[in-house]
């Protein structure tokens, strides 16, 4: 768990260098500027690269608004595995 | 590589330059991965991509420069088959259809850059389910005559109709290391292929087999055949082939001759034999044929000495010859597409004679070649000792009987004798070698009679380069724990390699002169400078 947590920090830190400076609680799309529509997909694309995983529940996806939400899909996607 | 490899790595392309890698779909996510290809290809670069929407303004009226890479789609084609946009009523006749797509290639062919075509299915647009195949084979070879092609799995409907993104997400290192390679591969097509001939050229050693290598269509000769064919072709395009062995002079060309040869000796323009390292020879031939670097090609079995020559010349292409005869496909694409010239020209088929006059007479350099400790560190290998009992002794008897090169004096033996040495109080050791690559079996066979004498010492060919050698002598030295070491040691036609290694040995004496036949003896101190190094880079178990 805190592995896949770490793994994602990195990841969003990569993606949105602005959240290298904030705690994993406050990060969502209304405190990153640039988590725009855009980099959501690239945001995605990493997480399915990095984790080996496929994400075919596009209205799943549009949910994932903050850290803390990508962490319990990510967990639960790499649960069903 | 996963996504935050690849981060990492792309670091080392921040400040490179960038090229367009024009497409009519969102390709951000590629980015990173294609900062880091580029990086592995030690040819630094970003991607660029154009505005939404401006593709086909791009192609019909952009300036297009030569590092340009288009990463195409079919509804780039022809629009109409674009699963976005749903099938339209009044769609075009198939005939229409393949006069677009001829006249959108013709176009792309004549300008700079190059072209990846992603293979995504298409839509049914036509009734007759054989158009809507043909019209898919028909942008396929419209996509392979471009450039290259990204296959089909790449491709994602699911995620092209959530993002506008075209590449799954779990493929786009491959994707990206695709266009990488295209983009390299364009910026310089090859022109010299340097090749290996033991296990490359033939199936076999020539040292070690002679007349028994495999090179005809058969059997294990296939793979070598076709090689051989491929080489010849690239030949007749206008390719420079050289050989470079690790072998005798007198070895190599045997093997050349050989009658199941399909290309013959004047085929290469040189052939540079010699146990000195292949790095040195390659940039000694570069200098000579006065080519630059980035236009060499290296060919080799051996990731040894691949990971020499990449370490010293890193302009040079390494391609690995494949351990599998089913990656025999991928490799000779692999080769085409470092070779890939559309006009061929009355020079081109004579170069080969050109050269091969201008450099009739170089020899092998003595220069030496790239220090690879770290890379033989990084391969975690596991050398295992063992003592076997003469039941256990037929892969060692065979290793001593069929071992010409690392030979400590060509002695051959039989059971008999062996049991003779053994009732004597002579010990036989044996070593297998294992490291990340697979295991390498029983290598080295080595028989110490009750005084300590090394009577016999051979190693196979396989493993030159990685130091076994050394790490077994010291830790034998431990084990037997004599002041002097001595070895039987005697020059034969064949037995260069050894001879090498004792010199090796002999440097760290004071007063050291070239061996004679006899008895060698060496310091204890003497082999420790020489050999103790290299245990450090094995996990050595006695069993």
């Amino acid at each position: 768990m805190q592995e896949m947590e770490d793994k994602l920090a990195s990841l969003f830190h990569a993606l949105f260098p602005d959240t290298r400076v904030m705690r994993a609680e406050t990060i969502s799309v209304d405190s990153v500027p640039q988590w725009d529509s855009a980099a959501h997909v690239n945001l995605i694309a990493a997480i399915e690269s990095e984790f080996d995983l496929f994400f075919d529940d596009v209205e799943a996806l549009v949910e994932l608004t903050d850290f803390q939400s990508v962490c319990r899909y990510v967990q639960h996607a790499l649960a069903r595995q | 590589m996963k996504f935050l490899e690849a981060t990492a790595l792309a670091q080392q392309a921040a400040t490179a330059p960038t090229f367009v890698l024009a497409s009519s779909a969102n390709l951000s996510a590629l980015e990173v991965f294609v900062a880091a290809h580029s990086v592995l290809a030690n040819s630094p670069a970003r991607m660029v991509q154009l505005p939404f929407g401006t593709l086909q303004q791009h192609l019909r009226f952009g300036a297009h420069e030569t590092t340009e890479v288009r990463l195409l789609m079919p509804w780039d084609f022809l629009p109409e088959l674009d699963w976005r946009t749903g099938i339209s009523a009044d769609r075009a006749s198939f005939e229409a259809m393949l006069s677009r797509i001829s006249a959108l290639e013709s176009f792309l062919a004549n300008c700079p850059g190059t072209s990846v075509y992603l293979d995504c299915p298409i839509p049914p647009c036509h009734h007759d389910q054989r158009s809507n195949e043909s019209l898919r084979l028909r942008l396929l070879a419209a996509g392979a005559r471009l450039g290259s092609v990204l296959p089909s799995e790449m491709f994602s409907l699911d995620n092209y109709c959530a993002t506008g993104s075209v590449l799954s997400p779990r493929l786009l290192d491959a994707a990206a290391s695709e266009i990488v390679r295209r983009r390299t591969v364009n910026a310089a097509p090859g022109k010299v292929l340097v090749t290996d001939l033991d296990n490359v050229m033939w199936r076999g050693v020539i040292g070690e087999d002679g007349a028994n290598i495999a090179c005809a269509p058969n059997g294990r000769g296939y793979p070598h055949f076709i090689y051989q064919n491929v080489l010849r072709s690239l030949k007749e395009s206008g390719v420079i082939l050289a050989a470079v062995s690790r072998n005798d002079v007198q070895l190599a060309e045997t093997g050349l001759n050989h009658p199941d040869m399909t290309l013959k000796r004047d085929d290469f323009v040189v052939v540079l034999a010699s146990y000195q390292p292949k790095s040195s020879q390659i940039e000694s031939l570069a200098r000579h044929l006065n080519l630059g670097l980035e236009s060499f090609v290296f060919v080799d079995d051996n990731p040894v000495e691949l990971h020499e020559v990449q370490s010293a010349l890193p302009q040079v292409t390494t391609v690995q010859f494949p351990v599998s005869v089913n990656d025999l496909p991928e490799f000779t694409r692999r080769l085409g597409q470092l070779f890939s010239r559309v006009h061929v020209t009355e020079e081109d088929l004579s170069r080969t004679d050109l050269y091969r006059v201008s450099l009739a007479g170089l020899a092998p350099t003595q220069a030496k070649g790239a220090d690879i400790t770290a890379f033989l560190q990084q391969l975690a290998m596991r050398l295992t000792i063992r003592e076997p009992d003469l039941e256990n002794s037929a892969r060692a008897l065979q290793l001593i009987n069929k071992t010409n090169q690392f030979n400590l004096n060509g002695q051959r033996l039989n059971i008999d004798t062996l049991r003779q040495h053994i009732q004597a109080g002579a010990r036989l050791f044996t070593a297998t070698l294992d490291d990340r690559f697979g295991t390498h079996g029983e290598i080295l066979a080595c028989l110490v009679a009750r005084d300590g004498t090394v009577e016999t010492l051979v190693m196979s060919c396989r493993v030159f380069q990685r130091q076994v050698e050394s790490a077994f002598l010291a830790r034998l030295n431990q084990l037997l724990g004599y002041p002097h070491f001595r070895l039987r040691y005697q020059r034969t036609s064949k037995n260069e390699p050894m001879l090498q290694f004792v010199r090796m040995l002999l440097d760290q004496q004071e007063g050291a002169t070239d061996p004679g036949d006899g008895l060698l003896v060496i310091e204890q101190v003497a082999l420790s400078a020489a050999c103790d190094s290299s245990l450090a880079l094995f996990a050595v178990a006695m069993q």
